[in-house]
């Protein structure tokens, strides 16, 4: 069954465009969104969880529509996100980072959101920086504090926003062997990225968005060995 | 041609001291009055409602465009017509309260504009309403960011209390005042006054400088001041 159900949605800043009718549905599995800058990716991104409202059409997650104000809290708590710029907050350490929703959005004791956030921490392979603060860590290890915090409220699906396209090579392949090994365990993911080769290594499906629709959408495998010339130049491009 | 003399000022130092206590009474006072009405007009200015930001601008632009003196006597003399009585010192807090509050509002507004949007991204996605999100994100990074110059206006007001000297409110000015009308010392006892603004200042620019550095600086900042020498040395 389809976790997120995306109908006929129609995304404009002002007089521009950005999603043009698109109509899908995403499983319980890792998907990758692939396109050019520009095209509409972490926009889409962004209206699943409505953290950007939509003009038409309607996204369902797990069933709750993302039309209604009152239930954006309910679907955010089902979709975790990690952003590209990791928006870890700096006024709190890094456990403080973590535990901060579980408790005062979950109503977790702090006893066992801290048991759970040292838990993710080790996971992360940060367990020794949870006294730290965001701006005494490198990027690659904010972004994995990111990927921690999100994962501290349990949520059914990951939406990941270009998580490594602020970092350099070595972090962000820090970062990816952690989402390689999330994989593993089964989470469902939802990633924009310009990482073909992890999209290729760890999806089972890309959904190829260009000039805010969808050009492809197929198997992983079918993806990377189809004869059309947008994808061809794009993947080209990237490398 | 005489010399200095500061017996008269030792002899007088209870009212001297008692001065200062009563500049230190109106600058907490105000500190707080201006600071309690500083946090909703910083929101209120913000706000995307009309309603809400024209009285708080109409507010601000008054006080930061008309002298503090002449607000005062407007509130000394213009509060009895209205037969509200009131005694100097309280006169005081308010009318410096409500100044000093009308530009620290404007720099909790600033504090509350630099607040990164990806951090109230974040908030939301994590579940957060709309409140819990100003309460645990916005406004703890408003302060980082709005405490420093804070507390420069906090001591530009404490030096602003010398005002409250022209509407008989017997703080530290008012008590040099009439102190040097008595004894005729005034080199010594302005000079002694000097002293007795500055161990003020000084006190609580210390205290703010200690304060910033274990609730905010050592948390971040150092290691960009570390980035940055080492960039104009490399």
């Amino acid at each position: 069954m389809a976790v997120i159900d995306i109908k006929n949605v129609t995304k404009k800043f002002g007089d521009n465009t950005v999603l043009n009718n698109i109509t899908l549905e995403l499983n319980d599995e890792i998907s990758a969104i692939l396109g050019p800058s520009g095209s509409g990716k972490s926009t889409m991104l962004r209206c699943i969880n409505g953290l950007e409202p939509i003009q038409q059409g309607d996204i369902l997650v797990d069933g709750v529509s993302v039309k209604t104000r009152s239930n954006l809290r309910r679907i955010r708590k089902t979709c975790g996100m990690v952003f590209q710029q990791f928006n870890l907050f700096p006024n709190l350490d890094v456990i403080q980072n973590v535990t901060l929703s579980p408790i005062k959005i979950l109503g977790q004791k702090r006893a066992s959101a801290e048991k759970h956030a040292h838990s993710l921490l080790e996971k992360v392979g940060l367990l020794e920086k949870a006294r730290h603060y965001p701006a005494q860590l490198s990027g690659g290890q904010q972004q994995r504090v990111a990927i921690a915090r999100a994962l501290a409220m349990n949520p059914k699906i990951l939406l990941l926003d270009e998580v490594t396209s602020a970092l350099d090579p070595e972090m962000t392949a820090d970062v990816l062997k952690i989402l390689e090994s999330l994989a593993g365990e089964g989470t469902t993911m939802i990633m924009v990225t310009h990482e073909i080769s992890f999209a290729r290594r760890v999806s089972k499906r890309i959904l190829f968005i260009d000039q805010g629709s969808i050009a492809a959408d197929m198997p992983t495998d079918a993806f990377f060995s189809v004869d059309d010339q947008r994808i061809q130049k794009f993947l080209q491009h990237v490398g | 041609m005489s010399s200095l003399y500061f017996g008269d000022v030792f002899k007088n130092a209870d009212v001297l001291l008692r001065g200062l206590g009563i500049t230190f009474l109106i600058s907490v006072g105000s500190l707080v009055l201006g600071l309690i009405i500083a946090l909703p007009v910083a929101f209120m200015r913000n706000s995307r409602s009309g309603l809400l930001r024209f009285p708080s601008s109409l507010y601000v632009e008054f006080f930061r465009n008309t002298p503090l003196l002449a607000q005062l006597f407007f509130f000394f003399y213009g509060l009895p017509e209205l037969g509200i009585n009131t005694n100097a010192i309280v006169v005081a807090i308010i009318a410096i309260g409500l100044n000093t509050g009308a530009y620290n509002s404007e720099v909790i507004r600033a504090g509350l504009l630099s607040v990164d949007k990806g951090l109230i991204d974040a908030s939301y996605a994590l579940g957060m309403s709309p409140l819990q999100s100003t309460v645990y994100v916005v406004l703890p990074n408003a302060f980082r960011v709005a405490f420093k110059p804070l507390s420069s206006t906090f001591i530009n007001m404490v030096l602003g209390t010398s005002t409250a000297a022209s509407v008989t409110a017997n703080e530290l000015m008012n008590s040099a005042v009439v102190l040097a009308g008595n004894v005729f010392r005034p080199f010594e006892i302005y000079s002694t006054i000097f002293v007795g603004y500055c161990l003020l200042t000084f006190t609580l620019s210390f205290i703010a400088k200690f304060a910033d550095y274990h609730l905010i600086s050592k948390h971040g900042k150092m290691k960009n001041a570390l980035k940055s020498s080492v960039g104009v040395s490399g």
